[in-house]
């Protein structure tokens, strides 16, 4: 039905995260797993699908000897992203 | 949250995006320590270097010395703090690289005193006052923009004061531009 639509976006927590994302300069994993209410386990699968897409820039470092996963979304991100609304907005005026 | 299989409608889709966006939105309570860090400091080093005047010390403008250990400070603040915080908003990043360029400015300024006439406080104030007013302006918080044209009033009324007078009117602007809409903005948070 939607076949113009991302298919990497057109689902709930990949497009969530890159709403979050497209609105932030950068947001750690905590934060997006809190506000997307997701498993550790999911979202960080679906953290790296969107990585591998290069949709996503994810950085690992420390603070203090706390681990921390810094996520940024990429140009292309944000070319899809804005790809995906602009069909969204195509499939609501029909 | 659901993630494969799972059939958003358009409608669907859009409304999780906002909802994620709205999520998103700074926290504006935290920007209140910098208003208030750096009001004090420099309605504190007008009044000082008025007062040192005043009691004809031989070099009342070492006071603003004190504002190298305040940078130091807000630099370390800032940066303990993006390490605390989960997320970053474009907007916060835009508001310390405002103030990162304000700063630098204020810090050039006093070293071309001579081409002014040595009308620096009332220059600081009158830039200043446009920092500030952005900064209201991205944080959506009026009290600051108001701030701001009483700082800019002080600056442009200082112009035609003597340099001592200057003092008084920086301490005033700031005070009223910028302490008061600081105390305004944490006090609205912490409800």
């Amino acid at each position: 039905m939607f076949k113009d639509l991302d298919p990497l976006l057109h689902s709930q927590l990949r497009l969530a995260v890159m709403s979050l994302l497209i609105s932030l300069d950068a947001a750690d994993f905590t934060f997006l797993k809190e506000k997307t209410k997701s498993t550790a386990g999911n979202l960080s699968v679906q953290l790296d699908k969107l990585s591998e897409a290069g949709y996503i820039s994810i950085e690992k470092s420390f603070n203090g000897k706390k681990p921390l996963t810094t996520c940024r979304i990429t140009k292309k991100g944000i070319k899809a992203f804005e790809d995906y609304v602009n069909s969204l907005k195509g499939y609501l005026k029909t | 949250m659901k993630t494969e299989n799972d059939t958003l409608s358009p409608q669907q889709s859009l409304d999780l995006i906002a909802s994620m966006i709205n999520q998103a939105k700074g926290n504006l309570r935290d920007n209140s320590f910098y208003f208030l860090f750096w009001g004090w400091v420099i309605v504190g080093c007008n009044l000082a270097v008025y007062t040192l005047l005043q009691l004809k010390f031989e070099a009342p403008y070492v006071v603003w010395i004190a504002v190298l250990p305040a940078w130091l400070y807000t630099y370390y603040f800032g940066a303990k703090r993006a390490r605390a915080n989960q997320s970053t908003t474009h907007l916060e990043k835009v508001n310390a690289v405002m103030w990162a360029c304000f700063g630098a400015f204020a810090m050039t300024i006093p070293f071309m005193g001579q081409f002014v006439n040595y009308h620096i406080n009332p220059l600081i104030l009158m830039v200043g006052a446009l920092f500030t007013f952005t900064s209201g302006y991205l944080i959506k918080f009026k009290p600051f923009c108001v701030g701001a044209v009483v700082i800019f009033g002080c600056g442009i009324a200082s112009f035609f004061f003597d340099h001592q007078t200057q003092l008084l009117f920086a301490a005033a602007g700031i005070g009223c531009g910028y302490l008061i809409p600081g105390y305004l903005l944490r006090s609205q948070k912490d409800v």
